[in-house]
């Protein structure tokens, strides 16, 4: 007897059913949030990657007869200042771009720290299971006990305030969010068949983590990568704010609200300024990271 | 029958699902009535909107759902046009009440039984506390729970799969409903549970003198428990009538294709027909007969029209064929009669000695740990070429078992030997070559990042065989195997059907030549003509291939079509083993009885005239 | 259930004494505490007296325990920057931050919850939207900037409330407000998650069958299911208030725990830092132990296993 008898061919329309990756970017242009996210997002990394020639002044020259210039809207503002001057006559907007230089260097550094021991710590914790899991489970309680920010700000200060050590230490305090959802979703996938078949046709651990494991993570992993980033930019602006964080004269963004608190009654726009900056670039990665959890898990939103 | 009043009747009902890509007519012109006292069965496989029709009746439908109707009535009131809250307080509950498929989720994990059996009867149908916790002991006990008082002060979670469905039971019954749904209520179910409870629910529907409708993809749990059946596809009623004639005698030619996909218990196993395809996505109007696409008999007018109803009331279907014409059509299911191998003699591939297997449970979140012998002692030989059943209900070990003759899990006493080898000390790469796995749910079995193209070739991958061009040559002429179209090379798995991804599965097994395939519950989260597809391929396979098989399953009528030598497992032990054939006709362990006469049987109810509640 | 408790009280204390020895290291030992102290222009000479006037050249485990065994006492050390010891410096600030973090979770609760509510009940209506818009704006607004810009709003433009100080009740407004609305986001999106997938289950279906709709269904079926997610993050975030307090605190310059704590920063007085990160450590972990024992009395799952 032959197998042709017994194959019976599927419908044709079945192989209708567009691919993941179709489906995807299909939801991904009709995602209005995640398009605003992209827009934003992609501007500020442009602002920050020309800053140079996008800044019209030198954000670092002073020039004290154009103190607290408003911006060019207001009364007694003018086209060679747009958005006015700070307090020593430095260009605001051109501290607002190099600013963002600041916040996109130590967001995207941060998050990339603490996505490296949060995946890491995750995937072995959720494969391994037994004790690796539950000492990392109390690794990750001693972490969510401490208190993050005041922990943070008592490092940079005492290690010395750089860009390098505030990178380094929001990174070390943020990898929480990276473990919990790696680990768990690594739990799920461990105890599906196709990783029980790729043991049962011989492949070693690593081969299992690296082909079955990680392919499946990582839009989770991209989408809490873009959320971090939002929280290493808040984070940032916090300690800077606090004076324990990126040092003048370099323009930072949380650095300047503190700078413009002085004028906050007379000059408000030098604490509105920079706030905006923030507000727009966070609520950016937030939006580009709700919309790329909307479009890699329809199913599964929030 | 006659004198009966009718309780209910449903006229052209219709659920139309608004989804992204279009309107989704899930029900389209659905009508039937029920007599007091009267069951329906409500057939169908997968997609057929069986219990999309269950739902609407209830009110219960998703909220991306809508329902039009005719006419729905209950006891001669519209109850489709009627106040959701007028409905919720003086209907559901009351008059109708559902009992559901998952007993695990279906009662609200904080809230004691007693509290979730009372409630609505002291709220809505004006019961006393006291009176209302009197009825639900009562119905406790009459359903078959031990310490019914004790029971009440209980959480679901104490209590087991089986017990959760006898107080959902107990539950529906609190207001002596006159029409009771049962939306696949044994499915999740061990068989021997599933018996028991449908046996109860019978006997209670007697009792009260309930009228029933039965949710279900089982033709046999249909066959023992209704008065006529109706059934289901894309939506749509294709045939209606007496129980007993519509199984015996079926007239459309999807309940002629279905029942000739059930694997029969009786007589020597003949290969089973098969329903080619899947049932299509019906966005749209559909203006067209909805089997066409898989019907073997069509014409092309059944593609452009509407197929008449044929029949009257009480007999009825969907075709273009005449009676006549549907009595001269050929057997849906060939004459062709399959034989287990049967090999006497020979090298066993798999020798197991003494198996123990040993799990600590955690009683309690910490401390008190309980020892389960999961294996106890099992001993067993297969040989080259033949097909090898392990029979259990859940728990009953096997699936353990299973796990350690692959070598994938160790044995806590005892040898496996796999061609005359350690298993657990043999090379991956070798035991690669020799046994292969085909897992229950195709869902998970296949990883949704790889295409089938490279899920197919990830052993060669493993084991760094071949170069690119042999590879992909390799996987051809596996798909080619095992019936899978070229064209499905780059699709991922959420591009194909259950039965599609169940063929992917078996070629990536297949693509190491090995002489063994463990086969974990192969068909099981199968629509039955998709089991038939696969059952017929694993049989050719084994003849072309001389496959060995160790096929793990809890059902009998599968294990009765293909297994050569079966061994029963009860509570991690094998309590009988031998023929398949002896066995299944003159089972000698009590346990192996009581598993065999908990089968649904089809063939029984063909043949009687209906039950008369 | 009393096994729970002991387990959960004793992973408790584990927590807090392993949070408590790395604080201690990365401040005393990652770090030159007598430098810190002597300042930037002090000699070598100063700095090696400085350390052994206060014994920073003895081994730090040794130091560890001594400190640890003051805590036990009730000794909490000796601040260098106050010249005070350091409990009572903490228990002169702390009634003002209990106070500030206690009507910032109310704040929280009061939004968060009836809003996560209603977007849950009508999923993808414009309430739903309009909640989760508001969830990512919030999340995206520094805390201290919203502080500056109510100060600007309410205290400057419509000037009804005091921006500075915390000598009335008007005065922990803004503040509390400010603090609050930071938790207002993660707890409002869980309420509305765990919400429609309370809403979606099987038990809810089986208890529409039954004949439950509207807000009785709400109330009887679902609540206490969704609240038992939220309780955990609400005890969380109440613990988490406390380290909040610094930004909010700094802002508002309200004398609390949180302005002491970024004082002592700036003072370089790691003894008092180092108290107030254990404090704060504390009662998070303290916070939680509430919330498993708040979900234990909710549950049955947990408490009758």
């Amino acid at each position: 007897m032959t197998i042709s008898t017994s194959t019976d061919l599927p419908a044709a329309s079945e192989t209708k059913t567009p691919s993941p990756r179709a489906l995807m970017l299909r939801r991904a242009l009709e995602h209005k949030g995640f398009i605003a996210g992209v827009v934003i997002v992609g501007v500020l990394i442009l602002v920050a990657l020309l800053a140079p020639l996008l800044a019209p002044h030198d954000p670092f020259a002073q020039s004290l007869p154009n103190r607290l210039l408003p911006p060019v809207w207001a009364e007694g503002g003018n086209w060679d200042y747009l958005l006015g001057t700070d307090q020593v006559g430095r260009d605001y907007l051109s501290r607002l771009i190099y600013g963002a230089r600041v916040s996109l260097t130590i967001g995207f550094g941060a998050a990339l720290i603490g996505m490296m021991i949060g995946v890491t710590l995750g995937i072995c914790a959720g494969y391994f299971g037994g004790w690796v899991d539950h000492s990392v489970s109390f690794l990750l309680t001693a972490q969510l006990a401490l208190p993050g920010l005041l922990l943070a700000m008592a490092l940079v200060f005492i290690i010395g305030p750089s860009v390098w050590v505030v990178i380094g230490i929001i990174g070390v305090l943020h990898w929480t969010y990276f473990l919990v959802v790696t680990r768990s979703a690594t739990q799920r996938l461990k105890s599906q068949d196709f990783v029980a078949a790729a043991k049962a046709m011989g492949a070693t651990r690593w081969q299992i983590l690296r082909t079955e494991i990680l392919p499946n993570l990582s839009s989770q992993i991209i989408v809490i990568f873009t959320f971090e980033l939002g929280i290493s930019i808040l984070a940032e602006s916090s300690l800077s704010f606090l004076g324990v964080g990126i040092q003048p004269p370099t323009p930072s963004w949380g650095l300047m609200i503190a700078e413009g608190k002085q004028a906050l009654f007379y000059r408000p726009w030098l604490v509105i300024l920079p706030g905006v900056s923030l507000f727009l670039l966070v609520i950016g990665a937030n939006l580009l990271g709700d919309g790329l959890r909307d479009i890699t898990s329809p199913q599964g939103r929030n | 029958m006659l004198d009966k009043r009718t309780i209910l009747s449903v006229n052209d009902l219709e659920v139309v699902l608004h989804t992204a890509v279009g309107d989704l007519k899930a029900v389209r012109g659905t009508s039937f009535d029920l007599k007091a006292g009267e069951a329906i069965g409500i057939v169908g496989e997968s997609g057929s909107g069986k219990s999309m029709t269950a739902l609407a009746l209830m009110r219960l439908l998703p909220r991306v759902a809508q329902l039009r109707a005719n006419a729905i009535a209950l006891d001669g009131v519209a109850i489709d046009t009627a106040d959701d809250r007028e409905f919720a307080h003086s209907i559901a509950g009351q008059k109708i009440s559902m009992i559901f498929q998952e007993p695990m989720t279906s009662l609200n994990p904080v809230y004691s039984i007693g509290r979730q059996m009372t409630e609505a009867a002291v709220q809505f149908a004006g019961l006393s506390p006291k009176a209302a916790r009197a009825r639900a002991i009562e119905l406790l006990e009459r359903v078959g729970i031990p310490d019914p008082v004790g029971r009440l002060e209980q959480y679901p979670h104490q209590l087991s799969g089986g017990q959760r469905q006898r107080v959902m039971i107990a539950m529906a019954l609190m207001n002596e409903p006159e029409l009771i749904i049962a939306d696949e209520p044994t499915t999740a179910l061990d068989v021997t549970v599933q018996a028991q409870i449908m046996e109860q629910l019978a006997e209670l529907r007697r009792e009260f003198g309930m009228a029933m409708i039965l949710i279900t993809h089982d033709l046999a749990v249909v066959a023992s428990t209704v008065d006529k059946v109706a059934v289901m596809y894309g939506g749509e009623i294709v045939e209606k009538g007496p129980c007993h004639e519509v199984l015996s005698n079926p007239m459309h030619p999807y309940t002629r294709g279905l029942l000739a996909c059930v694997p029969k218990m009786d007589g020597t196993p003949r290969r089973l027909g098969a329903i080619p395809g899947i049932v299509p996505a019906l966005l749209g109007e559909v203006d067209f007969c909805v089997f066409s696409s898989r019907c073997a008999h069509v014409r092309d007018i059944c593609r452009t029209q509407r197929p008449p109803l044929q029949g009257d009331g009480a007999r009825s279907y969907s075709c273009i064929l005449t009676p006549g014409e549907i009595a001269a059509l050929p057997p849906a299911q060939p004459t062709e009669e399959m034989a287990p191998p049967m090999v006497e003699t020979g090298p066993a591939l798999i020798e197991a000695q003494g198996i123990h297997k040993f799990y600590r449970v955690k009683k309690t979140l910490f401390g008190q740990t309980k020892t389960l012998h999961a294996v106890n002692d099992v001993s067993l030989q297969i040989r080259r070429g033949e097909t090898f059943a392990l029979v259990g209900e859940s728990g009953s070990g096997k699936t353990t078992l299973a796990k350690i003759l692959l070598g994938l899990s160790p044995a806590d006493g005892g040898t496996v030997l796999l061609d005359g080898e350690a298993v657990n000390a043999m090379d991956g790469r070798k035991r690669a070559r020799l046994m292969q796995p085909i897992f229950q749910d195709p869902y998970s079995s296949l990883n949704p990042r790889h295409t089938i193209a490279q899920i197919i070739a990830r052993p060669l991958d493993v084991h760094r065989i071949g170069d690119a061009a042999s590879r992909k040559q390799a996987v051809l002429d596996v798909m080619d195997r095992v019936g899978l179209p070229k064209r499905v090379l780059h699709n991922y798995p959420s591009q194909m059907s259950g039965g599609q991804r169940q063929r992917v599965a078996i070629a990536r097994a297949l693509i190491m030549k090995p002489a063994l395939l463990v086969c974990d519950e192969p068909t099981s989260a199968l629509d039955v003509s998709v089991q038939a597809q696969i059952l017929n391929l694993l049989a050719d396979l084994q003849q072309d291939l001389g496959l060995t098989y160790l096929l793990i399953t809890h059902n009998i009528a599968v294990v009765h079509q293909v297994a050569s030598r079966i061994a029963v497992m009860h509570q991690g032990r094998i309590v009988e083993m031998g023929e398949a054939r002896k066995i299944l006709h003159a089972p000698e362990h009590d346990y192996t009885r009581l598993l065999l006469s908990s089968v649904p049987e089809l063939a029984a109810a063909t043949a009687k005239e209906p039950v008369q509640p | 259930m009393l096994k729970y408790i002991l387990q959960r009280g004793a992973l408790a204390l584990a927590v807090a004494l392993v949070v408590s020895f790395a604080t201690f290291m990365l401040l005393n030992y990652a770090t030159d505490p007598a430098s810190a102290l002597a300042g930037e222009d002090a000699t070598p000479e100063i700095v090696e007296q400085i350390r052994q006037t206060y014994g920073f050249d003895r081994p730090v485990f040794v130091r560890y325990f001594e400190w640890l065994g003051g805590v036990a006492r009730g000794d909490f050390g000796e601040s260098y920057y106050w010249n005070k010891d350091v409990a009572s410096l903490v228990l002169e600030r702390a009634p003002v931050t209990i106070a500030l973090a206690l009507s910032a979770l109310m704040v929280t609760i009061v939004i968060a919850i009836p809003l996560g509510a209603i977007a849950a009940l009508r999923p993808n209506s414009w309430a739903d939207r309009l909640a989760l818009t508001f969830a990512v704006s919030a999340q995206a607004i520094p805390s201290f900037w919203l502080g500056l810009m109510l100060i600007i709003l309410l205290g400057v433009m419509i000037p009804i409330l005091p921006i500075s100080g915390d000598s009335s009740w008007q005065h922990f407004v803004m503040p509390a407000f400010v603090l609050g609305a930071s938790s207002v986001p993660a707890v409002m999106r869980l309420t509305r998650t765990g919400l429609i997938e309370v809403m979606e289950s099987d038990y809810i279906r089986t208890a529409r069958s039954k004949g439950y709709r509207g807000f009785a269904l709400l109330r009887r079926h679902a609540m206490r299911n969704a609240l038992l997610p939220v309780v955990s993050v609400l005890a969380v975030q109440l613990g988490q208030k406390f380290g909040g307090s610094v930004i909010t605190e700094s802002v508002f310059a309200i004398n609390g725990l949180g302005r002491l704590a970024l004082q002592s920063i700036l003072g370089s007085d790691i003894p008092t830092v180092q108290m107030l990160i254990f404090i704060f450590a504390l009662i998070f972990v303290l916070m939680n132990l509430l919330a498993d024992l708040l979900n234990a009395a909710l549950d049955p799952r947990i408490r009758i296993s």
